[in-house]
């Protein structure tokens, strides 16, 4: 479930470098994957990065991407593939990395190059999109088996499961679909035509409503989740190129990564259109997006200038940059106390 | 890939036409959608000039075939099917016979080919009087564009779009002085026309100082080579087909001229096979910058993914002309789709509309424009290995070139994707196709 922030109890060795602490009321924590790096970036924005968790020893080769965050705060799954989709090989798989360690506690066996992750509320479930097989898969997070496997249009990678974890959305790029998917039976719903090239899906906090963006489209298709329907279609313009989009913990605010204009599209919930085109001082083709548990932070993974840039919502403008490692593809933000 | 039967080969789509899953969308009309493609794989009637092209239309060929087999499974979602005949017509009375069988008997909606001006223009008749759509894959010609007739699309790049890219790349890097061998013929007379209006029009700095024309076919080159020394250019560029370009390359080489070469890249020459010939035939000069439709070795915006399931699939890279294959089956059945329809008014009536976005693996929603029907798109500029090996294997056929370039730079943010793809090709005619 994308949209919420989970709490973590437990202290991480912090290097404070000075950075202002105006604004941060809580404290954040976030994680970066970093595609060329082979790495996860672990950053706290009130001081920097304070240390990267390497999945591999061979970047360039191991990409990491989508991750998710487990409802306990205590374990981030990040999906790890190669550059290598037409075979699966060892580094297709599903890692669990310990937030408080920074160690690599399972590998969960994947294939087909896994893009982006959900996990069910519950903890119990992950899903994943496999770009390469045009399939989704369902696996047993303490058992580690499969429980199944789903058609998806071809290249599916936006994954997430509703707050109340009866569905699975996920989308496929090439078949401009979102694929549904019953997780209690374990069963293919049905399928939605959206915008053109979609990439990423998040459920708002209530379930109501679920919003899928399209890279090539440069929509955002607002999906009726009790129907499993499109009824309406938010155009950012067709050099926006959207990829990631989260909902705000209250659900008033969808916060979309605009790769091709390097913004981050603002949209109101309740009005359905774009309220504000965040650009000034954005880090360049922002594709990863995340938000504070308290709405007051937005913060994007900059994929060409390997940055992060924090937006202070209280005035929808850049506040700060911050280094990530190569390649920032995906956020994912948790929560300190 | 030995070629198949037109019986063998729908017996393999058929197989690849699994039956829709069970849940498919509710409500969902199911669409059947009948495309014919029309190539010139060889046998009798084949030519062996430069004309020859079985080559590359069995490229073309795997593109189609994958366009089909992962169409076929976005379609399978809703329980929509994809059928597609692929006819061998070596020669122009064939692509006329094949094409009116394929509608009229096989009652396509759809027509995919154009290999050279006089089979498209066969195929852009038969789809104007029958209300087929035909998407041209192959063809160059500026003058097919400017009929602008109402049933016919280009996902070729126009011979004008080539140029100005050609000329955009070796302007900016220091280019000035060019000299030009053309083909005596009309498309010849084209090719070069647009370019000397390329460099006098668009791109300050440049200029013409020499220009020669041959014959097709012809291999005496010995006054052009000599113009050639004498002039002194920058850049020497070959506007004829495959054949002349590769005769003159080896001729060039011999002579020890060590001016940078390049070519007009129609869709034979855009493949591994012929930059192997042309760098045997030339090590030195052969082994230069060209420009090209797609490359294998493209690993943004999605490229990487589909580079890799057709390097699984066929054991080769995607050359330029699959590329075109594959979308075109990918662009008819999405419009398809979003239409609502198959017949082939109203899909060429969906893609004339300017909010008729595709997708074609470029990084950036892609249109017709409406005065030519030519898809609006980005080129690639590419580099030949001149230590290329001859081997066979998937890793020694894709190091045979590699990407230096793209043509507009589409990841650069700011501005509007459909006038930063407008910088190449004719622009001068604004009109809509209504004819």
């Amino acid at each position: 479930m994308r949209c919420a922030n989970v709490l973590i109890s437990m202290a991480l060795c912090l290097t404070v470098v000075g950075r202002a602490d105006v604004g941060f009321a809580e404290s954040d924590r976030l994680f970066v994957s970093n595609e060329y790096g082979a790495n996860i970036s672990v950053i706290d924005p009130k001081t920097g990065p304070i240390k990267d968790i390497q999945i591999s020893g061979r970047p360039g080769d191991v990409r990491p991407r989508g991750m998710a965050i487990s409802p306990d705060g205590k374990t981030v799954y990040v999906a790890v593939s190669d550059f290598l989709p037409d075979a699966e090989n060892i580094e297709d798989a599903i890692v669990a990395i310990d937030v408080q360690s920074g160690e690599i506690t399972r590998k969960y066996r994947a294939g087909g190059n896994p893009e982006r992750i959900a996990i069910s509320p519950d903890g119990t479930q992950i899903w994943a999109a496999l770009e390469a097989v045009a399939l989704a898969v369902g696996i047993d997070t303490e058992t580690g088996q499969e429980l199944g496997r789903f058609a998806t249009g071809v290249e599916p990678e936006g994954i997430d499961i509703s707050p109340d974890g009866n569905f699975v959305y996920v989308t496929g790029e090439t078949s401009h679909t979102v694929s549904v998917i019953d997780a209690k039976s374990l069963s293919l719903v049905t399928h939605m035509l959206v915008g053109n090239r979609p990439r990423d899906v998040a459920f708002a906090p209530d379930g109501k409503f679920a919003y899928a963006s399209a890279e090539i489209g440069g929509t955002v298709s607002v999906i009726d989740v009790s129907q499993h329907r499109v009824i309406n279609t938010i155009s950012l313009g067709l050099d926006s190129r959207p990829v990631e989009l989260v909902v705000s913990g209250d659900g008033a605010s969808i916060y979309v990564a605009g790769g091709g204009t390097s913004a981050i599209y603002v949209i109101d919930a309740s009005t359905q259109k774009v309220a504000h085109v965040i650009k000034e001082r954005m880090g360049r083709r922002p594709w990863g997006v995340g938000v504070s548990k308290d709405g007051g932070r937005v913060y994007s993974a900059n994929g060409l200038s390997d940055s992060v840039s924090v937006i202070d919502t209280g005035c929808m403008c850049v506040t700060d940059q911050i280094k990530a490692g190569r390649g920032a593809h995906s956020i994912e933000v948790s929560h300190v106390e | 890939m030995s070629q198949m039967s037109r019986r063998q080969f729908m017996a393999s789509v058929s197989a690849l036409s699994t039956a829709a899953i069970a849940t498919t969308a509710s409500g969902a009309n199911s669409l059947n959608l009948r495309i014919g493609a029309v190539l010139p794989l060889g046998g009798q009637g084949a030519q062996i000039t430069a004309a020859g092209l079985h080559d590359v239309a069995a490229i073309a060929q795997h593109g189609l075939l994958m366009g089909v087999e992962e169409t076929q499974k976005n379609a399978d979602l809703f329980g929509h099917q994809i059928d597609v005949l692929i006819a061998n017509a070596p020669s122009d009375a064939s692509v006329e016979r094949a094409a009116w069988r394929l509608v009229q008997h096989d009652r396509v909606s759809v027509l995919i080919g154009g290999f050279g001006p006089t089979d498209a223009a066969i195929l852009v008749r038969v789809a104007q009087e029958t209300g087929t759509l035909f998407l041209n894959i192959a063809a160059t010609a500026d003058r097919l564009r400017d009929q602008c007739l109402s049933q016919t699309f280009h996902l070729e790049a126009s011979a004008a779009m080539y140029i100005d890219a050609l000329v955009g790349w070796f302007v900016r890097a220091g280019h000035r002085k060019w000299f030009i061998v053309s083909q005596n013929d009309d498309e010849g007379q084209n090719r070069f026309s647009h370019m000397q209006r390329a460099l006098s029009d668009r791109h300050w700095g440049g200029k013409v100082v020499g220009h020669g024309s041959v014959e097709a076919d012809s291999r005496e080159f010995g006054p052009i080579l000599k113009d050639i020394r004498n002039s002194s250019p920058d850049v020497v560029v070959m506007l004829t087909d495959w054949l002349t370009q590769l005769r003159f390359a080896a001729r060039y080489e011999a002579e020890g001229i060590e001016i940078p070469i390049t070519g007009f890249p129609e869709a034979s020459t855009q493949t591994r096979d012929y930059y192997s010939r042309l760098v045997q035939a030339a090590p030195r000069t052969g082994a230069g910058h060209r420009a090209s439709l797609w490359e294998p070795t493209l690993d943004a915006y999605g490229a990487r993914e589909l580079n890799a399931r057709f390097a699984a699939r066929w054991g080769r890279p995607m050359d330029a002309v699959a590329w075109s294959g594959y979308q075109a089956v990918k662009i008819a059945f999405d419009a398809a789709q979003f239409c609502g329809a198959t017949n082939g008014v109203a899909l060429a009536q969906f893609l004339a509309q300017s909010t008729s976005v595709f997708d074609v693996h470029k990084g950036i929603g892609v249109s017709f424009r409406p005065w030519d029907h030519q898809l609006r798109q980005s080129l690639y500029l590419v580099r030949l290995n001149h230590r290329m090996q001859t081997h066979q294997d998937l890793e020694s056929l894709r190091k045979r070139a590699h990407l230096v370039g793209e043509l507009p730079a589409i990841y650069m943010p700011g501005t509007d994707p459909t006038e930063r793809l407008d910088q190449l090709g004719n622009l001068t005619s604004k009109q809509e196709c209504s004819r």
